[in-house]
């Protein structure tokens, strides 16, 4: 049987949603992600892989992290495999990784020239419940003026903010920050300072279709920057514990030493679950 | 009188030198009004403190004969200005490394708290002596409680000397600005009067200024005159201090201007671009960004903002973004930037 290659962003990605999870399919918007779908000569999805390309605008080599990969026998994951490989030749990718709890994935890819370790996942989820166990949060206070929510900002503001966190190199877990738009965040979750007229720090969460709440970014600059981003946090966190259900989950990814740190303490004894890591040399 | 003679001849010494500060400072071409303010303030009090000290030494020694009384409200007003002055040294200080009035207001309440309690403690005092006194021959009397004075003072400039100590350790833009200047008028304000036992305070204060008053005429050699970015003596510098470890350029956004009113352009590019960059004139025409960041999506992002704002004033400019290649050094890296200008 043969079976065609398509490109999937945006606009079919709810074609292949046997494949694709909601959230996932909304990623396929994004600057950097990238979807590749399998359909047979009827035309009909069976199977799908989305990746992300990482550090493509600068001179480092550009890498790519496979983010999901499902078909219906392992013949067409082969398929979709070989077209992701032509794609990334073409945006000079050095080095493909994935992290994942899916075995199956996890298997085919070591079977396809990936090393392959069990590691704890990088992300942790926790609830609103577990937030609000945190003493820090867990009690009203009072917030000074200059703190507010992201609605409150204007959109050159936010542009302004982006700009320096560009500059600084601060994208949080955001390739495409230079990308997005204030609007894809979340406005009430989401906080920032107004310093001199100036947004000079934000915590912003994306609220994904599947009502999962995501942090993407947590930076401040200048003065009291340290106080502020405590500052942030307790905003954001005491706007969830009272505008969402205990059980609303939220997602933090412990993507570098400080916001592992921070979450070791606030969160202490939450871990994130076994998955499977893997990488592979495309050179 | 030997006392005496110091005492006025310091002071005289410290008042002439804040007035000819005072008319150097007028002319100095800062950016940042505020930052001027601040400093011919400091100045102005330090020239107050002086002339008020000498007023002090002629009403103790008893050349103008106001009373103990007299001795006592000059002596009162003397020791709020010396700590207000301490309070406006930290202030400026403070402004110097975040120029942030917003950051100032929210945490003046807690800076406030030592000029508060001297403010409230001279004030009981005129009434009850609980600090310093006159008697009737004009001899004066400190007590232990006077220390309150000398610590809130010390808190200031002892506070900002090692504020911005820790300061420059995160912010790289501070790596200019020497300590020499706040350490002079600690020495005079804190030591000397116990060594002493004279009011010198204001002349270190006026040294101290001047030593500021020096380092800002330095810096100004690193500046354009036009567009008040840097020029290529700065970039030179830069080179020194990329060899050195302490500075790091991995991307840039090259300005060419086009024929318009230069001053204007610079001003339009400075409310663009991110407060720390490092912009340099490296040519008649030519304006060059530096940036940390790699990322050609944001050096695009800033170039795009700037483009726009140029237009909408009719004015002309080209951008083009520079990235550091992978095995290029920061200091190839500057020299590439510098090479393409020639």
């Amino acid at each position: 049987m043969s079976y065609k290659m398509i490109e999937i962003d945006g606009d079919n990605a709810e074609d292949f949603s046997d494949y694709i999870d909601i959230d996932m399919q909304e990623q396929l918007d994004r600057e950097f992600f990238r979807g590749i779908g399998a359909v047979d000569d009827s035309d009909s999805p069976v199977g799908a892989m989305v990746f992300e390309l990482l550090d493509s605008e600068s001179d480092e080599d550009t890498k790519s992290r496979i983010r999901l990969l499902k078909a219906d026998s392992e013949d067409i994951e082969n398929v979709i495999l070989t077209e992701y490989k032509s794609k990334i030749e073409e945006e000079d990718v050095t080095e493909s990784c994935f992290e994942s709890s899916d075995k199956t994935m996890s298997d085919f890819l070591e079977s396809n020239g990936f090393s392959m370790k069990v590691s704890e996942a990088m992300d942790i989820v926790l609830t609103v419940k577990d937030v609000k166990a945190v003493p820090l949060f867990a009690k009203e206070r009072n917030f000074p003026p200059y703190i507010m929510s992201l609605s409150e900002v204007s959109a050159i503001q936010f542009r302004t903010f982006v700009k320096e966190c560009l500059f600084k190199g601060h994208k949080g877990l955001l390739e495409d920050l230079a990308y997005i738009s204030k609007s894809w965040f979340d406005q009430d979750l989401s906080s920032c300072i107004v310093t001199d007229g100036k947004v000079n720090g934000a915590l912003l969460i994306k609220k994904a279709p599947s009502g999962l709440l995501f942090t993407m970014l947590f930076a401040a600059f200048g003065a009291d920057s340290q106080q502020n981003l405590a500052l942030l946090m307790g905003y954001s966190a005491r706007k969830a514990i009272e505008d969402y259900p205990e059980d609303t989950k939220v997602v933090i990814r412990r993507h570098n030493v400080m916001v592992q740190k921070l979450a070791g303490k606030l969160f202490a004894g939450s871990k994130g679950e076994d998955v499977f890591m893997g990488k592979r040399s495309e050179e | 009188m030997n006392g005496f003679y110091v005492t006025v001849y310091t002071n005289v010494v410290a008042l002439m030198l804040s007035l000819g500060l005072i008319a150097l400072a007028a002319k100095l071409k800062m950016k940042d009004v505020i930052e001027k303010r601040l400093y011919i303030f400091l100045i102005s009090s330090t020239a107050a403190s002086a002339f008020l000290i000498t007023l002090c030494a002629n009403v103790e020694y008893g050349i103008l004969a106001w009373g103990k009384y007299g001795a006592l409200i000059l002596e009162t007003i003397l020791e709020m200005i010396l700590t207000f002055i301490a309070l406006i040294w930290f202030v400026y200080v403070d402004y110097r490394i975040f120029r942030s009035p917003d950051h100032l207001k929210r945490n003046m309440k807690f800076i406030n708290i030592p000029v508060a309690l001297v403010f409230i403690l001279n004030l009981i005092n005129l009434f009850t002596g609980i600090m310093f006194y006159y008697e009737d021959d004009l001899t004066y009397h400190e007590t232990s409680l006077y220390i309150v004075c000398d610590i809130a003072r010390l808190i200031y400039f002892m506070g900002s000397l090692v504020y911005l100590e820790w300061q420059k350790r995160k912010d790289k833009r501070l790596r200019y600005l020497s300590v020499k200047s706040f350490i002079v008028p600690m020495v005079f304000f804190v030591l000397l009067i116990y060594f002493t036992s004279y009011a010198t305070s204001p002349l270190g204060l006026a040294i101290g200024l001047a030593l500021m008053y020096v380092q800002n005429i330095n810096y100004m050699c690193y500046q354009d005159g036009e567009t008040g970015f840097y020029n290529r003596l700065y970039m030179e510098n830069l080179k020194k201090d990329v060899e050195k470890g302490v500075y790091d350029a991995n991307g840039a956004l090259v300005f060419e201007l086009g024929d318009g009113d230069r001053t204007l352009m610079a001003e339009l590019i400075t409310a663009q671009l991110p407060m720390e960059s490092d912009t340099i004139r490296l040519g008649k025409d030519r304006i060059v960004t530096l940036a940390a960041v790699k990322d050609r999506s944001a050096l695009k992002m800033l170039g795009d903002d700037v483009e726009m704002s140029f237009e909408e004033k009719g004015l002309s400019v080209s951008v083009n973004s520079i990235t550091r290649k992978k095995k290029e050094s920061p200091v190839e890296f500057l020299d590439r930037i510098m090479e393409n200008d020639r």
